[in-house]
Parts: C-alpha cells; sequence; structure tokens
C-alpha cells in the first residue's frame, strides 16, 4: 500500500525528488533523496518497525523528533538508529531489532 | 579566539526563537554560532502549514513555513556560524558546550549562550498506546506536511487544543478521514475558529471524552472512547468502539529542559506553560548568569513569541557582551517586550502573561534567596 | 511522636535491605532518607555481583569471604520469588582481566589459591577461551580470571522492590526526610532527628555509606567519587561484567541490561580533595575520557552511542571490608555502610545485622565487619585522591 500524498490543496511533494532505494527486511522500497528512513518505511505502507526484548511487542513511530527511541532500527549494521531523524541513502539496509 | 572551538554567542536550537536570536546578536557584531541537530533549521516552522494570526508586524497571514524561509535567508546573509547535524550533549561549568556532530565530539567554548531547545510532545498512556498507529500530533504534522507521506487514513485526534484541532484540519487536507476529535474537558480547547473549521467538514469534537483503549494485532484498528465526568470517572455505559488506523495525541507540550538542567539553570514548574522550564527575568537570563533561553524552552507558547523572546535574548546576550549602549538596548528591548505583551492579550494570552509574570516572581524570590544566604 | 522498633537510616540498598530483613522478622521499621530511593552509589553502579575479588589472598580470607557471597547469591534467587520485582538477576559470569602475561601468571596462582581453599566455580581463560566468553572484548587481552556464578542485577529495582515488600509488610518509609542527628541519652540510642521532628526508637541503623561521617566521624567509611556512562541499546551480546586496569586506572563494566543498554565506569578521575568526592558534576574531558572507554574495552562496538555520564559517591573502608555490626559508640545503635563492592554481599549482611538487632545470635558471625576495627588505627588521607591513590594509601597501612 502506497501511502503517499499525491494530491494536496497547498503543498507539492513529487516535484523534483531524486529517488532512491533502500531495503527493509530484505525488501525493496523506494524512497526520495534526503527523506527520514521512516517516512519512507511508512509510506510503503509498513507500520512495524521493530519488536521489543521482552514482551515482543510491536514498536513504530511514535514523536518523529528523535526523542523517544520508538522508530529506532538496525542502518547497514549500526543497532540503535533513529530512523525518524536519519536520510535515507541508496542501498542502504535495514533491518529490525529486538531490542 | 579558535573559531573552532571558542565563540562569543553559542546559540542552542535553530528554530525561531534560536534564529532571531542569533540574528540578532549578530547584527550588533557579535560572534555567533548556531548549533542544531537536524539536518536543516527552523524547528517546528516549515510544518506549520497553516496562516498565522496576529499583527501584520507577527506575519499574520503568512504560513509558517514562509517565516521559517525569510529567517533562513536572514542567517544566510549573516556571519552567524550555522553547525547542522550537531548534539550539544553537555554544558560543563566552565561554559564548555559538548558537541557531538559526524562521529567526533568537540569543545565548544562560549562566553554567553542562548538556549532554544524548544519542546516535545507529551504522551498519554492508555491501553495499546504503544502500537504502531499511535503517534503524537506533531510526528504526524511532520509526516503530511514535510514529508507527504499519510500514516492512517482514519483517524481519531485526541485533544480539541489549537495543535489537535490544526493537524486535524490538516489530515483532512492530506487525504485523511478524521472520525472523531475527543477533549476530556467540557469545552473546546482551542480557538473556536479552528474547531468550526474542522466542524463544518463534519468532523465531531466529542467534548468530556477520552480514549480508554488502542487496539489491534501488529497496529492500531480500532479505538475505544468513553465519555467522562469533571472528576475523570469514566461511564462505561459510554463506550464506543471507532473504526480507525491511527490515533493521534495532541496533549500538550512540554519544554526541553534537560540541557538547561545540564547547565544548572534553575527550573521552575509552571503547569500552563508545559511543566518543568528555566526561571528567567525579563531580558530572558536564567538564573546562570551566562546562559539565556527563549522560545518554547522558557514556557510553551507560540511562533510569535519565541521569535520575539529570541531577539530579546540575542539582544540581551549582546548587550552584556558591550556591543551595544544602554540606551540602544533599552530603547530595543522596551519594543520587544511591547510586542510580547500584544501577543499575550485575549483570553488565551492572559493566562500565559500571568504565568510569565510568575517566572519573573520566582527568578527574583531565587536570587533573594541566594542573596541571604551569602551568594554562589 | 513517631515512634518504631527500629529507625533506619538510608535509603540505598543497605537501607533496603536492612529494611526488609528486619520487617520479616516481625519488627516495627522506619526507613528514613533525605533525598529519595537509591540516589547514592546504589542507583549509580553497575549491578555488578561479583563474590570474590582478587582482594582476598589468604585461603582464610578467601573461605570466609565465599561463605558471605554464597549466601548472598541464594538470598537473590529467594528475593526473585518474594519480591514484586523482577531485578534481572543473571548469573552471566564476571571476568578479571589481565592485561600482560605477568598479570595473567598471577591471576592463574591466585585461581589455583581460590580454587585450593573452596571456590570451585572459579577458572582461568588464556586469550581463546576469552574471546568465547566475551567475543566483543579487546583481542589485546591475554586471558582473564573467570567465575561463572557471578552476575549483574539491576539494582533500582531490587531497591525499590526490597522496599516495596517491607511497606506491604507495615514498615514505614519516608523520603525527602533528611536524619540530622541521632539522640543518645546514657549512652542508649533513644530515636533520631529527622526534618526537624523527633522519631522515637531505641534501635537505629546506619545505611547512610559514605555520608556516615557526617554523623559520627568516627565511624571510619571513606567517600570515594567514581563514574560511569551507559551505552545506547544494542541487540543481545555476550557480555559478563568485568574488571580490568587500563592504562593504570581500573575500569569496570557491567553485563547487558535487559533493555540492552550496557554500563561501563572507572577509568580516569583527577585527584580530588574529600569534599570533592561528592561533587557530581562532569567537566568536558571528564565525560569524554568516560564515554571512551567502551571503545577502548569493546573495539567492536566503537560505533555505540553513549547516552550519559554521571558520577557517584561510594564508601569504602581502611580495607575494603564494610562497617557491620554495632557501633561501639552507644547500646542500640548500628551501622551497615562502605561496601566498594556491594552487590554481592549486603543481602546476606543485611539479614545478619537484622538478627543482631532483634536480640538474636547471627547464624555466621560479623566479626571481620566489626565497625570498631578502625578504633586505633589513624588513617590519614591524601589532601586529594582518587581510586588508585587511595588504593595505593590504604595498601602501605
Amino acid at each position: 500500500m502506497n501511502r503517499r500524498i499525491r494530491r494536496h490543496p497547498i503543498l507539492e511533494f513529487d516535484t523534483g525528488r531524486a529517488r532512491v532505494h533502500i531495503t527493509v527486511n530484505g525488501r525493496q522500497v523506494e524512497a526520495f533523496a534526503g527523506e527520514p528512513i521512516a517516512a519512507a518505511i511508512l509510506a510503503a505502507g509498513i507500520r512495524v518497525f521493530r519488536r521489543t526484548a521482552r514482551l515482543d511487542s510491536p514498536r513504530g513511530v511514535y514523536c518523529a523528533i528523535g526523542r523517544c527511541t520508538d522508530c529506532v532500527m538496525t542502518v547497514d549494521g549500526t543497532p540503535s538508529v533513529r530512523t525518524c531523524v536519519t536520510p535515507v541513502e541508496d542501498g542502504m539496509v535495514v533491518e529490525s531489532q529486538r531490542v | 579566539m579558535r573559531p573552532e572551538t571558542e565563540t562569543e554567542l553559542a546559540v542552542v536550537g535553530a528554530g525561531p526563537a534560536g534564529l532571531c536570536a542569533a540574528i540578532e546578536a549578530a547584527r550588533r557584531g557579535v560572534r555567533t554560532t548556531l548549533v542544531d541537530e537536524n539536518p536543516r533549521p527552523g524547528g517546528q516552522l516549515f510544518k506549520q502549514i497553516h496562516k498565522f494570526f496576529g499583527s501584520h508586524r507577527h506575519g499574520a497571514g503568512v504560513r509558517g513555513f514562509r517565516i521559517g524561509e525569510e529567517l533562513l535567508a536572514e542567517i544566510e546573509r549573516s556571519d552567524v556560524r550555522v553547525l547542522l547535524d550537531t548534539v550539544v550533549f553537555g554544558f560543563h561549568d566552565d561554559n564548555t558546550l559538548g558537541l557531538y556532530r559526524g562521529g567526533t565530539v568537540l569543545p565548544l567554548r562560549a562566553r554567553r549562550t542562548v538556549l532554544a531547545t524548544g519542546a516535545l510532545e507529551k504522551p498519554l498512556t492508555f491501553r495499546g498506546w504503544t502500537l504502531p498507529g499511535v503517534m503524537g500530533a506533531g510526528a504526524v504534522q511532520t509526516m503530511i506536511n514535510l514529508h507527504g507521506v499519510l500514516p492512517g487514513a482514519r483517524v481519531l485526534m485526541v485533544g480539541s487544543g489549537n495543535v489537535g484541532l490544526i493537524v486535524a484540519y490538516q489530515l483532512i487536507q492530506a487525504g485523511a478521514t478524521v472520525v472523531a476529535v475527543v477533549e476530556a474537558l467540557p469545552a473546546v480547547s482551542g480557538w473556536h475558529v479552528h474547531a468550526a473549521k474542522i466542524r463544518r467538514l463534519g468532523v465531531p469534537v466529542l467534548l468530556s471524552h477520552t480514549v480508554l483503549e488502542a487496539r489491534g494485532g501488529d497496529s492500531v484498528e480500532q479505538a475505544v472512547i468513553a465519555p467522562i465526568d469533571g472528576r475523570c470517572r469514566i461511564d462505561g455505559r459510554g463506550e464506543r468502539r471507532l473504526d480507525v488506523d491511527l490515533v493521534c495525541i495532541a496533549v500538550g507540550l512540554r519544554p526541553l529542559s534537560e540541557l538547561a538542567e545540564l547547565a544548572r539553570c534553575r527550573l521552575g514548574f509552571v503547569a500552563p506553560l508545559g511543566g518543568f522550564l528555566p526561571l528567567h527575568d525579563e531580558t530572558m537570563k536564567s538564573s546562570r548568569p551566562e546562559v539565556y533561553v527563549a522560545g518554547d524552552l522558557a514556557g510553551i507558547e507560540e511562533a510569535s513569541t519565541a521569535m520575539e523572546e529570541g531577539k530579546l535574548a540575542g539582544l540581551s546576550a549582546a548587550r552584556s557582551l558591550g556591543k551595544l549602549s544602554r540606551r540602544e538596548y533599552a530603547r530595543l528591548a522596551e519594543e520587544i517586550m511591547d510586542n510580547l505583551a500584544e501577543l499575550r492579550l485575549g483570553s488565551f494570552g492572559e493566562e500565559r502573561r500571568r504565568c510569565k509574570d510568575e517566572i519573573l516572581l520566582r527568578y527574583r524570590s531565587l536570587n533573594a534567596a541566594e542573596a541571604s544566604a551569602g551568594g554562589r | 511522636m513517631q515512634q518504631y522498633d527500629v529507625v533506619v537510616v538510608g535509603g540505598g540498598l543497605a537501607g533496603a535491605a536492612a529494611t526488609f530483613h528486619l520487617t520479616a522478622r516481625g519488627l516495627r521499621v522506619g526507613l528514613f532518607e533525605r533525598e529519595n530511593l537509591a540516589v547514592g552509589a546504589s542507583g549509580r553502579n553497575g549491578g555488578q555481583v561479583i563474590q570474590l575479588d582478587g582482594r582476598d589472598r589468604s585461603p582464610e580470607a578467601i573461605m570466609k569471604r565465599l561463605r558471605y557471597s554464597r549466601r548472598t547469591i541464594a538470598l537473590l534467587k529467594e528475593y526473585q520469588s518474594i519480591l514484586e520485582a523482577d531485578f534481572e538477576f543473571r548469573q552471566v559470569g564476571s571476568l578479571d582481566i589481565a592485561t600482560s602475561e605477568d598479570e595473567l601468571e598471577e591471576l592463574r596462582q591466585l585461581c589455583a589459591m581460590q580454587f585450593a581453599a573452596g571456590d570451585t566455580e572459579v577458572e582461568l581463560l588464556d586469550r581463546k577461551a576469552l574471546h568465547e566468553v566475551s567475543p566483543c572484548l579487546s583481542e589485546e587481552f591475554p586471558g582473564a580470571r573467570f567465575r561463572w556464578s557471578d552476575g549483574n542485577l539491576y539494582p533500582f529495582d531490587l531497591v525499590r522492590g526490597l522496599v516495596y515488600w517491607s511497606l506491604d509488610h507495615g514498615a514505614r518509609v519516608h523520603t525527602g526526610r533528611n536524619v540530622g542527628s541521632v539522640a543518645v541519652e546514657g549512652a542508649r540510642v533513644r530515636g533520631v532527628e529527622a526534618g526537624g521532628e523527633k522519631v522515637a526508637a531505641d534501635r537505629v541503623v546506619l545505611a547512610t555509606s559514605a555520608w556516615t561521617r557526617e554523623l559520627f566521624p568516627q565511624l571510619n567509611v571513606i567517600p570515594l567519587r567514581s563514574h560511569a556512562a551507559l551505552s545506547d541499546a544494542i541487540p543481545e551480546i555476550q557480555a559478563p561484567a568485568f574488571e580490568v586496569v587500563v592504562d593504570g586506572e581500573i575500569v569496570y563494566g557491567s553485563s547487558q541490561f535487559r533493555n540492552g543498554h550496557l554500563l561501563l565506569g572507572g577509568g580516569p578521575d583527577r585527584p580530588r580533595t574529600l569534599d570533592e568526592q561528592f561533587d557530581y558534576t562532569m567537566s568536558f574531558l571528564d565525560t569524554l575520557k568516560n564515554a571512551s572507554l567502551l571503545a577502548r574495552v569493546f573495539p567492536k562496538l566503537a560505533g555505540v552511542h553513549i547516552l550519559r555520564c554521571w558520577a557517584g559517591t561510594m564508601g569504602t573502608t581502611p580495607d575494603g571490608l564494610p562497617l557491620v555490626g554495632a557501633s561501639g559508640i552507644a547500646e542500640g545503635l548500628f551501622v551497615i555502610a562502605g561496601f566498594p563492592n556491594g552487590m554481592a554481599f549486603i543481602p546476606y549482611l543485611a539479614s545478619l545485622l537484622a538478627d543482631m538487632v532483634a536480640g538474636e545470635e547471627p547464624e555466621t558471625d560479623l566479626q571481620m565487619f566489626d565497625p570498631q576495627r578502625f578504633a586505633d588505627l589513624a588513617v590519614r588521607l591524601p589532601d586529594r585522591y582518587n581510586y588508585t591513590i587511595l588504593a595505593d594509601c590504604l595498601g602501605r597501612l
């Protein structure tokens, strides 16, 4: 499911932005260069970013401002990266973690 | 003075308050370094796609992001050194700020500092609040207005303050359906003009209601709401289930006061302004003489007051560094204080004005207590 | 006026454990804490449970020490089922790491001695075995002494669990109340003055750690500042708690907490005066040096962020063993303080002390912890000290 906003009374989103590709848990996801990883993931209709260690609870995005650590994932092997404030780069490998 | 590790004025936070502080100080010849942890300056201005209210002087009728663009243009024209993607993790006794940028750690020694670190949304805890699909209103606003992504198609908005009402409207503009707005109080918290706008679009605003639960497998599929009485007791008979995939929490902001606290500024709890905040005087000086505060950090208000407070903090810092005369400072400061007074009129502004006065009182009694204890 | 059977002063682990054991014996306890639960060393340490370090060099000393620490492990397990708090007690082992072949040889001998003295849970690891047990550790270390029944716990939850159980069973807990003085009349304890009010009790237990000297300077608990850093949460790794001497300073680390964080502490700290041992501020350089310990000891984790650094004050004593027992200052005044390594000792010692306070004979004697053992010892602290300087100075006593 594509959650990108296509029509808006005031804003335009698609103009002139370069497209890149990242993989999220093995799945190819298209993104716009420079947008936060979390935006690309949500746009692709993916809602579960990780699961917690003790209760296996699904977690997604909560504050989107880099403060709550809900959205952390492993990016290119580095764990606990805040996907809401980290921009995508072409070829990035993003994975869920149990933390 | 080595530019890499020393500066006359460090401004932490490049939102409206910080930008204005830096611009103002730089205009007076203060060597200024502006630091922000985000890749772009502007704070929350850029997701404000609605038109601001207030007088023309304060940018009334202009959308938030345009004001942001103007400020950025001014910063670019100025001498301010801007460090983005840079976290300030420490504020040590010798006025050294600890900076973390690009994997390296740097000290920044500043003779004066303006803290304009802004605010954070308050969470609301209820059964299922950690499910994907429960998000802060600001988070939703960022996603829809800045990134063009709709995090959900059917929304329950919790909170009818201005943020809740405005984001509900913006969700509709972005193509979502707002199934309801719930408000715990018996009256709408925000401006009626905003409430009227969404009511006209068919969105029910349910007063004296709260959210009880967010339900779903791996993400929100349903929300349970119920009426509450004046003592927050839930009326189980009135429980309703709503078919939603996004529960948006708009229950207020709190100042991001951690750095101020690390800097050993004395904090005070002022509930209507968001909670713990650094006490300050009318020149925006905190209890630590080299540190000034401005914007939402100094109490949750608006972008317009943030900009004025930022200007004032920048001027006060410049004055304390000897960059402008007492007369010139007095003239400019008075103008700003008049602007602030004007922005704090009306039924909503009244409460904020009262709280800001309270902060001044508490600041003064801090000094009195310390003076009688023999000073610091 | 409030009245209790026993007043316990200090809301860290020692005070919480004392309160628990006294309450379990049916005594009415009032716990008074100046600030909040676990704000001192109990809330700032890494929660390492290390039953036997390298301090004890004779078989007798080793056997004695083990007696207390083994019973503590058993108690910790009991707490797990009694208390309504999961304090994450995990026996993931502890490492005493060698940084040179000479040191490894010393550890080999220490291991042999400890094993002969009855510690069957210790072994010497060579470089390869060490790497298997802690794969992220720097490969520069030639080996380590490994105690596999040691481990880690989460101190906040342990303190909270002990206090809440006590509350549920009749104890009263007063936080934000400073005990300014202990009332002594005719060489007997009458009570305390707390927050300006008199509280009556004929028994008082001081669990006041580095702050003991504020009430009774003759009880020689030496304040010692330390600092620590907390890493960001990372996916699960195998990493027992450890101690190692890096560049001449002791560095220690916890094993991983359930929420994924690692705590590392120690490292270089400039010598400070006695008053400065209570100074929690961290300078830029302090922070930097402390934060870089993670990368130094675990090079594979060099990219992991440090969330925060902080300082804290623990209490130690001239011989590194705590003061536990009758104070010798007044009848009814007891003390349980001075634990540079508390997690593996406090629970059992608190239980023995509770026996004593209740007027019974403790099942194991508390002789070696006699609070009066330093009465004839004139300890001159250096003007400025840190861990290393203090260890040096006390070693020469």
